[in-house]
């Protein structure tokens, strides 16, 4: 047994000159919701360091090219933000489907992607969205990084001891009629972990009724986020009609089975698919999509 | 009526709310001393050797307990009297473990911290023995349960219940249908809020005493004496207040060893399991495979069943012997059926240890019987509700097996209201729909006990004493699980006494104040206690007159009890408030206003229920949602309104959980449970409930205290099977293994 040093930084100053003289393996805490649980495991940092008070690392600030989301920022902050849902609804949704309310009051941005869960709720969306992720290492000489530099899945991160992410920014979208969507599947509507995560990010324009491109990714079918290439192909540049929802379906299943054939739950996750993708085209585009049983139950 | 039949806040309802209470985990106890368990990581095997040396040597360790420095004597912690027979196969810990969870050592520590620190230092060499993970393998190991010198031998079956009536095989030979179901029902957990926890404190007179959250303190008395091999007035439980149970705490678990600790330690000592703990090494439901053909002519008239169930009671038996023929019961008391025959089995396993859960094996035998019916309905072409009416019992029939008389069972109605205010027939009859989210209806009904009578001792004793400031104390092994049965019985004294409910005083379960009573189970507290708490207080009322008709000077009859107060009927000028009444009284013959009675229970009547869902099953994903519940309930008098809706609305929250969600999960080829916590065990939450009406059926039960009848248990025993059947009606499936899961469903569109 050993004794766990706490710290309570004030701002970023602090934070970066204890950091820098700490020794041993510093922890950092937020929310909580997943560091009380790993310390109750036995996790046993030498320092573990309390960035809740840290309010300048909580914030959403809407820039000509790019949105920036403070770390610190809560969960509850991100889903109800009028920014983020009108730019980028699929981040609002998926927020909005963490845990319960009191894990999203508490819950942060930051250690969303820091805990790198497969079934993280935020991680598919944000490389989906191409987001950035801003690092503080121990140095001070904060960086920022592609999505996969930092998540590498299955609970690992290519973040270095004391290492802090502050802040992710997301790409303003090149053209206006770019919307986005999120969809996820568990056992249970709330406090679930997630089973299937589907996030999209399309042009569509509603006018002619046809997708420009698309980025799709998922999320709980490998350690990492994946995008499914094969599944945007089926998309992008798409006439929205009545086989589209099939074929997109169908890519979906073959998307499942070159990622976890083999595994215990691929047979189920195959044809639950199918759901979560019908789900998620319906967020996407604002129209439901109805398939014959068949079509759902054997893609 | 004034007080009963009213919605009386829940009494402790402040205190919980305002965490005011304390429970034992939270009590502040001078020189407390912390224990932590190690668990067996596999299902069988015998221990080798133990290396305490390291954990020994930790700073702060006071002593590290394992089965070579403990007591040897052999338990069964579900036994609750001096002398009961019983399977004597626990021990504090065993030499052989005997499933992944089983109890290994245990470290007591000054702190938490250390004693958990230092547990994970000791080292045990296990041999491994093969395990028997699955119930019906496990029948082939079969032989006397116990050998020359008494000692079990773990041999199957624990018991072997059998019974039949009528004439069987001709009535299956001339029947006009057979519908045959294999339906199995998974082992579940409790999951209260409050996890296991117990102090034990070493008093000055050598004695030790138990605070222990539990359902029964005599049987934890009796256990923690038979385990320390002392005499149980050695030993004195004090019942602290229960963070929910459900059954899981009617069983001493951590009591005997905490006890032992503080003996030999002579510190108070404290054992508090976390979540994980508490899911694999304490209690679960029984997992059952039941086998049920029953016949039917075409009208529906079902003139046969043959039911054959095997119980997995799991690695130790506890009450496991009890299990079948509680089963057996349920089938002889809701339909009318010429002929039966029945034969069920508890077997061990080397899968966690079971024991009480509510219902006690009612939910599994009605997932069975009701599921199978529901099944008959259909190949009959036939309305399930009409086919329920068609055969259930009426009032004042007979168990054709005991011979107990059913009472005022009023199933009936509780059928046909139901059926009506749910608007049933048209949800029934709505076309199957095709698309991807699918609408079923499914109903089911059920019957379950009052009380255990007419086996061992059910009797209640109640002691009422009327206090100079007008409070009136009551002393009764009375164990409130937090579902209000302490408010209840205020509720029905403050009836007979005229006085709030709020001025009665409710002490705290104590061996040494208490008289012996069965505790908390088997829906006896509002039907048995409650009748001895209302009959105790009848007497007290008349020893009130009697003193009365002293002070104010007219006959016994002419005093009227009433508002607080006594007066006689003629002069109404002279009225005394009650605490006068008993000043006086104790001042001028020093006695006390007080009265005991202990109250035998004289029947059985059967409580009865009919649940009525409807369902959305998505069929691409294979979730089920739940819309709709309506529970139709014959209570005989709801004592409390809103505490008897409160308990059907957590008998709705396990039950679609039982039906849709729970399994522990025991791995078959290592036997660990998977499913040791709340992320990998869903149950029902708040956003998965749906919305519920509950329908009370009033119709008085005469042998109840005001007509009263039990609630608490039957509140969740028809629901799993009426989900089932609303998701069979949704998809057309005949999906007959709990719970159903995604996958089954999938599973089981995709073979249609």
């Amino acid at each position: 047994m050993k004794d766990i040093a706490a710290a309570v930084p004030r701002d970023i100053d602090e934070l970066v000159s204890l950091v820098s003289g700490a020794s041993g393996e510093i922890a950092f805490i937020a929310g909580g919701t997943d560091m009380v649980m790993a310390l109750a495991r036995g996790a046993s940092p030498d320092l573990l360091v309390d960035i809740s008070q840290l309010r300048e690392l909580a914030f959403i600030a809407a820039e000509p090219d790019r949105t920036r989301i403070g770390a610190a920022t809560t969960l509850s902050d991100l889903a109800e933000n009028a920014h983020v849902m009108e730019r980028f609804p699929a981040l609002a949704q998926a927020a909005m489907q963490v845990g319960s309310v009191q894990i999203r009051n508490r819950a942060t941005v930051g250690g969303n992607i820091a805990s790198a869960m497969p079934g993280g709720d935020l991680l598919p969306v944000l490389k989906c969205l191409d987001a950035r992720i801003h690092v503080l290492p121990r140095d001070g000489k904060g960086a920022s990084h592609p999505f996969d530099g930092i998540v590498l899945g299955a609970g690992r991160t290519a973040l270095a001891n004391g290492s802090l992410i502050t802040e992710i920014s997301l790409p303003r979208a090149a053209r206006k009629c770019c919307t986005s969507a999120f969809a996820k599947l568990g056992r249970r509507d709330a406090l679930t972990i997630a089973r299937l995560i589907l996030a999209a990010a399309v042009e569509y324009d509603e006018a002619s009724g046809t997708i420009g491109s698309v980025r799709l990714t998922a999320g709980a079918i490998g350690p990492a986020p994946a995008r499914l290439a094969s599944v945007e192909c089926v998309l992008a540049g798409r006439k929205v009609d009545a086989h589209l929802a099939r074929d997109f379906v169908c890519a979906l299943g073959a998307a499942v089975d070159g990622a976890i054939a083999g595994r215990p739950s691929h047979p189920y996750k195959r044809r639950a698919v199918a759901g979560v993708g019908l789900d998620l085209l319906q967020r996407l585009l604002g129209r439901a999509f109805e398939l014959t049983p068949d079509e759902g139950l054997r893609p | 009526v004034k007080h009963v039949s009213t919605s009386h806040p829940i009494l402790d309802g402040y205190e919980k709310v305002t965490g005011r209470l304390a429970y034992v985990g939270d009590m502040p106890i001078g020189g407390l001393l912390h224990g932590s368990l190690l668990f067996s990581p596999v299902a069988h095997a015998r221990i080798r050797a133990i290396d305490v040396v390291q954990a020994q040597a930790v700073s702060g360790v006071l002593a590290v307990f394992h089965h070579g420095n403990t007591p040897d004597g052999g338990y069964n912690s579900s036994m609750w009297f001096e002398g009961q027979q019983a399977l004597e196969d626990e021990r504090m810990f065993p030499p052989v473990v005997r499933f992944a969870g089983d109890r290994v050592a245990a470290v007591v520590a000054e702190t938490r911290e250390i004693a958990e620190h230092a547990v994970g230092l000791v080292e045990v060499d296990y041999e491994s023995l093969p395990a028997i993970l699955d119930p019906e393998t496990a029948l082939a190991r079969s032989g006397e349960l116990t050998d020359e010198s008494g000692n079990p031998t773990f041999n199957n079956p624990i018991i072997d219940v059998r019974f039949d009536y009528g004439d069987v095989a001709r009535d299956f030979d001339s029947a006009d249908i057979v519908v045959e179901d294999t339906i199995a029902t998974p082992k579940t957990h409790h999951c209260a809020i409050e996890s296991h926890a117990c102090v034990a404190v070493p008093e000055p007179d050598g004695r030790i005493l138990v605070l222990s959250p539990c359902q029964s303190i005599f049987s934890v008395q009796y256990v923690v004496a038979k385990a320390l091999k002392t005499a149980s007035s050695e030993i004195r439980v004090i019942k602290t207040p229960i963070g929910g149970s459900f059954g899981g705490k009617a069983e001493p678990i951590l009591e005997p060893l905490c006890a032992f600790f503080a003996r030999t330690l002579q510190r108070p000592v404290k054992i508090e399991l976390d979540r994980t703990e508490t899911f694999t090494s304490t209690r679960m439901r029984s997992k059952a495979v039941g086998r049920i053909r029953t016949a039917v002519d075409r009208t529906g008239r079902i003139s046969a069943r043959d039911t054959d169930v095997i119980v997995d009671v799991g690695a130790y038996s506890t009450g496991g012997e009890y299990l079948p023929a509680s089963m057996s019961q349920r089938l002889c008391r809701l339909y009318r059926i010429d002929s039966q025959r029945f034969r069920g089995r508890a077997v061990y396993t080397n899968t966690p240890t079971t024991g009480a859960f509510r219902g006690y094996g009612s939910p599994q035998i009605h997932a069975i019987s009701e599921i199978n019916l529901d099944n008959v309905a259909r190949r009959l072409g036939m309305d399930p509700v009409e086919l329920r009416l068609r055969n259930l019992v009426e009032p004042h029939e007979t168990d054709p097996v005991s011979g107990l008389a059913l009472g005022n069972a009023r199933v009936r109605e509780c059928v046909e209201d139901g059926a009506a205010w749910f608007g049933w027939a048209d949800r029934w009859r709505r076309p199957r729909s095709i698309g991807r989210f699918r609408r079923g209806a499914g109903m089911a009904c059920a019957t379950h006990i009052n009380g255990c009578f007419p086996g061992y001792h059910e009797a209640a004793t109640v002691g009422l004493r009327l206090a100079a400031d007008g409070a009136v104390h009551l002393t009764c092994a009375v164990h409130d699980l937090g579902c209000g049965s302490n408010t209840v019985l205020a509720q029905i004294v403050a009836e007979v006494l005229d006085v709030p409910p709020a001025r009665i005083v409710i002490s705290a379960a104590d061996t040494d104040i208490c008289g012996y009573d069965l505790g908390t189970r088997a829906s006896r507290m509002t039907y048995v206690c409650g009748e001895a708490a209302r009959r105790v207080a009848e007497k007290l009322r008349e020893r009130i007159r009697r003193e009365a008709a002293l002070v104010l000077n007219c006959a016994v009859s002419d005093v009227l009890v009433e508002d607080g107060h006594v007066r006689s009927s003629y002069g109404s000028e002279r009225r005394l408030p009650l605490g006068a009444l008993a000043a006086h009284v104790e001042r001028s013959i020093g006695a006390p206003i007080e009265e005991t009675e202990t109250f035998a229970a004289v029947a059985n009547p059967g409580s009865y229920a009919a649940h009525f869902t409807e369902v959305e099953v998505d069929s691409l994903t294979g979730r089920v949602r739940v819309l709709e519940m309506l529970a139709s309930h014959d209570i005989g008098r709801a004592v409390n309104p809103r505490l008897a809706e409160g308990q059907i609305h957590g008998g709705i929250q396990i039950g679609i959980g039982f039906a849709l969600f729970e399994d522990v999960d025991v791995c078959p080829s290592t036997g660990r449970v998977r499913a040791d916590g709340f992320a990998r065990y869903p149950i029902v939450n708040t956003p998965e409930m749906p919305t519920v009406q509950v329908l009370f059926i009033e119709r008085r039960e005469s042998t109840g205290p005001f007509g009263a009848k039990a609630v608490g248990e039957i509140a969740t025993i028809p629901v799993a099977p009426a989900v089932v059947n609303a998701v069979n009606h949704a998809l057309g499936t005949r999906l007959t293994e709990l719970p159903l899961t995604p996958e089954r469903i999938l599973e089981a569109c995709a073979g249609l």
